[in-house]
């Protein structure tokens, strides 16, 4: 749906800074893993992560260095740095928070009135 | 899974054996990835794509082989997986354009839009000031279509100023007819990613500036009208011409530039057998 990928458009960043949190990984790695985590309810077209990656990598929010293997194309791989991480804790505060207001107004509660 | 879309044809007329391979289908892909970028792109940043990009297809192909499907439905579904090369290259493109070096300006509203703006404030600005030249000079000898000058002037109410034969009446016209498509031309080429969304933004901005200038210097009508003349012409005029700019421009880009050849080494290793596990 729009509005689904539209949420999954805005929140990137911290998808792939999240992925990229539990050590380093490579493009189809980190594609894969947002799919396998969210159990399929985030898919999407897997060429819109390289735009996502640059911009990042443009920010100093994660570094990359190519890894070679033995009959392969050579890979991108992908790590966070200090200031992804930092980053990565503001997206996920930010989130909650988020995430918790929704749930009240979808309540039709206040934190007030829950505590009531 | 979602039924693998029918094998594109070549340009050249008709599939080729190539296209029939999967590393075919995936070298074709990747073709038509980086072909619209050459001239744009660094070199060094298309290789880079190329060679994630066909990294990450082989990734997915091995994945759907493994699940049993054939070599070449695999290398298919892999291409639709990873997205339409256009829509992918354009928001590469547009990745790659907004972390490029820019001034104050382009760092406030994107350089696109300074660019966009650079090419149709000139523009603007060109027909403002020729017309506040014709205003505050105005011909001597005005052109009335045999009319008498009091006749005329219920066509050409003041302070419009009556057309003429003089450089700046010319100039003037010119420029309000010339000014959108050749700004258009420019922004198209100057600006490589939505150079028409570029061009809209800013024209429609304009478009309300000079409608605001018009209605202070203007009676209401004809500083109304002016504003209709940018909204009916200058707009798609320049929004037209942009786009026709940018496809020419993408289309020479591609003549001229060969498919680039993957830059860092290790590049002319042979891809992984499709029947490799993941």
């Amino acid at each position: 749906m729009a509005e689904e990928k539209g949420l999954l458009r805005n929140n990137a960043t911290t998808l792939v800074l999240a992925v990229l949190k539990d050590g380093a990984r490579h493009g189809y790695d980190i594609a894969r893993e947002v799919e396998r985590r969210s159990e399929d309810t985030l898919t999407f077209k897997h060429g819109t992560l390289y735009p996502v990656l640059h911009s990042l990598e443009k920010d100093g929010l994660i570094v990359s260095e190519w890894e070679r293997a033995d009959g392969e194309r050579p890979r991108r791989v992908y790590r966070l740095t200090d200031r992804g991480r930092a980053e990565l804790e503001r997206c996920v505060a930010t989130w909650r928070t988020f995430a918790r207001a929704m749930n009240r107004v979808i309540a039709g509660r206040s934190s007030g009135e829950q505590a009531a | 899974m979602v039924p693998p879309p029918p094998t594109p044809e070549r340009e050249a007329g008709g599939a080729s054996c190539d296209t029939l391979t999967p590393s075919g289908i995936i070298e074709q892909y990747l073709d038509r990835l980086c072909a619209p970028l050459a001239g744009v792109l660094p070199p060094a940043e298309r290789c880079r794509l190329r060679e994630e990009t066909g990294g990450h297809l082989e990734s997915l192909a091995r994945a759907y082989t493994h699940e049993g499907r054939e070599p070449v439905e695999a290398a298919r579904l892999a291409v639709e997986k990873f997205g339409e090369c256009g829509a992918v290259g354009e928001d590469f493109l547009e990745a790659w354009f907004a972390h490029q070096p820019r001034g104050a300006l382009a760092q406030r509203i994107g350089l696109a839009n300074a660019r966009a703006l650079t090419c149709f404030g000139a523009a603007n600005l060109t027909a403002a000031l020729l017309l506040l030249v014709r205003v505050c000079w105005p011909s001597a000898e005005p052109y009335t279509f045999g009319l008498s000058v009091a006749q005329a002037r219920q066509i050409v109410p003041e302070p419009l100023p009556l057309p003429d034969l003089s450089p700046a009446s010319l100039a003037l016209a010119v420029v309000a007819l010339v000014g959108p498509p050749a700004a258009g031309w420019a922004a198209g080429t100057w600006v490589p990613v939505r150079p028409v969304r570029a061009v809209l933004r800013v024209q429609v901005l304009l478009t309300l500036y000079t409608f605001a200038l018009g209605a202070q210097l203007l009676p209401l009508r004809e500083g109304i009208l002016l504003g209709v003349f940018q909204v009916v012409y200058w707009l798609p005029a320049g929004a037209g011409a942009a786009h026709l700019a940018a496809a020419l421009t993408r289309r020479r880009r591609q003549r001229w530039h060969e498919a680039p050849t993957p830059a860092e080494s290790g590049s002319g290793a042979a891809p992984a057998a499709m029947g490799a596990a993941p």
